[in-house]
């Protein structure tokens, strides 16, 4: 894999919500790559378009104008149906809220992207019970979300994001709502166990304590990209700055 | 053959009136007698001052004052007599009776003794009760009847039409008995639309995960469809059984309680109605649900 090889590439991308009384440009022309193999941090003021920007590089929200291509693939060309299957296969999420469903014990929740993706239950919640021990949460698979904290919740939601083992994972405030040593926790869990070189990360966050493990951060302000920097301590993407502004 | 069919006053032990639902039934044949007799023979009512009383009327309405002081009242039993009109009457058998909606006690005796009971009119005949020779016509029968008496005479299905017509048109029963279900049906099928919808917004950010992890519209819509029908029948299970229970409950009491098929294929088809009406707005809702709010605080 070279670093070369996209997972993510924006050209000019534009989204305005339209409120009925006003229209608000979230995204102005964006312009960003995103490489395999890398963790992308996307940081900035309140209301400056990361979370509208995460959801079309994810596939969930459509843009007006512009250029999404991930993995090669533009969304806009995909039929709808299509486009839940290459998310069903491609992308994993991470939530600010966990949004594990509450009915379902960790073990399912994590099993529940293997089942969209067809495969039998059994097998699935056996597949998402393994995953569980990796993140440290094996004797709690039986444990519905209520049961656990919210550390333990983002841990079962970070197995989630994994198990299909998708090629792009998208994550908006991973840690905002842990306390500090807790978010340190599951940020270096995201580090250690989904960072892969066939694999991309992007992760919306205004938490500084977590930025030393990007690879590099994006940094945007009023629907645009302002810059982007390679994190020094991580030095396999020290090739010239790819900020594309 | 004649039949008497009137109020009368009967004046009980205590001293007290009530008034009671009296037929008179044609001296010979006693055609037109209670459908059942617990107690005593039909043939009894040609015993001097006989008369049957219904089991409901008996136990309930014509009962003694109890033996002791707070007891129990006791129940009208044969050997018993009664005041209709000043004139004793014995009480010769018990009988059941199809419940109606009204709640008198019912006597029957013979035409010619009810002509005693009855205050005096110009006309006491009420009915006349014509029993066909086998092979008549019908029709035919009631045509001539009609013309060679110029009285009114109906077939037994036109009689049936002629007293459920009389009890839409002259009696508030029907009208309060269909704004009652029509009431439930309306209430019924707003708080299960309301509270199937409220069940589905309370979710619909995990419908949201599901949608953004790649679940099609189908999938979702078959799993709230598979909601409704469960929530459905559970309702209809308990409101089918709730209403058994208070038939059974008042099965021993004077009111009228009918269940019969047609009313559970009725509500089942209500509650269906209203179980399809639920899941069609939860179901728009999350067809309508954009995937992005799950990044939404
Ligand atoms: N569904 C929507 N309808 C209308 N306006 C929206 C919608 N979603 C976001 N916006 C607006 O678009 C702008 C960008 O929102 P977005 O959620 O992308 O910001 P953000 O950078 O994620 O902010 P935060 O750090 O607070 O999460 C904001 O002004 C926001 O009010
Ligand atoms: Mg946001």
């Amino acid at each position: 894999m070279t670093s070369s090889e996209l997972a993510v590439k924006c050209r000019q991308l534009v989204k305005t919500y339209d409120t009925g009384d006003q229209k608000i440009a979230a995204l102005q022309g964006i312009d960003l790559d995103i490489h395999m193999g890398e963790l992308m941090m996307l940081v900035g003021p309140s209301g400056c378009g990361k979370t509208t920007l995460i959801s079309v590089i994810a596939g969930i929200l459509d843009q007006d104008s512009g250029q999404c291509d991930v993995f090669g693939v533009d969304w806009l060309h995909l039929s709808s149906k299509n486009k839940l299957l290459f998310r069903a296969q491609n992308i994993g999420f991470v939530f600010q809220a966990y949004n594990l469903l509450p009915t379902l014990t960790a073990a399912e929740n994590v099993a529940v992207p293997l089942i969209i993706n067809g495969m039998k239950r059994q097998l699935a919640v056996r597949k998402a019970a393994e995953l569980l021990e990796k993140v440290g949460l094996a004797e709690r698979a039986e444990s519905l979300p209520s049961q656990l904290s919210g550390g333990q919740q983002q841990r079962v939601a970070i197995a989630r994001s994994l198990v299909h083992n998708p090629r792009l994972i998208v994550c908006d405030e991973p840690t905002s709502a842990l306390d500090h040593q807790t978010g340190i926790h599951v940020i270096e869990l995201l580090k250690s166990v989904a960072v892969a070189s066939d694999r991309a990360l992007i992760i919306v966050t205004h938490d500084a304590r977590i930025f030393d493990y990007a690879d590099r951060i994006a940094r945007m302000d009023d629907g645009r990209i302002e810059n982007v920097n390679a994190m020094a301590r991580h030095s396999e993407f020290t090739k010239e700055d790819d900020n594309v502004t | 053959m004649p039949l008497y069919k009137g109020m009368i006053k009967a004046r009980l032990y205590d001293g007290t009136f009530q008034t009671c639902n009296v037929t008179g039934l044609d001296d010979t044949t006693l055609i037109g007698g209670p459908p059942v007799m617990l107690k005593g023979k039909l043939e009894d009512l040609r015993r001097s001052d006989g008369v049957i009383v219904d089991i409901d009327g008996a136990r309930d309405k014509l009962a003694k004052k109890p033996t002791v002081n707070g007891g129990k009242p006791v129940p009208l039993d044969i050997g018993d007599t009664l005041e209709l009109n000043d004139r004793r009457a014995v009480v010769v058998g018990i009988a059941k009776n199809t419940r109606t909606f009204q709640s008198q006690p019912i006597i029957y005796t013979t035409y010619s003794r009810a002509m005693l009971y009855a205050p005096r009119e110009r006309k006491l005949l009420s009915f006349v009760l014509v029993k066909a020779k086998p092979g008549e016509d019908i029709a035919r029968l009631v045509q001539r009847i009609r013309d060679s008496t110029g009285l009114a005479a109906y077939t037994q299905d036109e009689f049936k039409t002629l007293t459920v017509n009389y009890f839409l048109k002259n009696t508030g029963i029907p009208i309060n008995f269909g704004i009652s279900v029509l009431l439930g049906f309306i209430v019924g099928a707003a708080i299960a639309g309301q509270t199937f919808y409220n069940f589905t917004l309370e979710n619909l950010r995990q419908f949201g995960v599901l949608k953004a992890m790649g679940t099609s519209n189908w999938v979702l819509l078959r799993m709230i469809m598979l909601q409704a029908v469960l929530v459905g029948s559970i309702g209809y299970g308990m409101g089918v059984g709730l209403t058994a229970l208070f038939g059974y409950a008042m099965r021993n009491t004077i009111l009228a309680f009918k269940f019969p098929w047609q009313l559970l294929v009725f509500s089942a088809t209500g509650v269906t109605l209203i179980v399809i009406f639920a899941a069609m707005i939860s179901i728009r809702k999350v067809i309508k649900l954009e995937p992005a709010v799950v990044f939404k605080g």
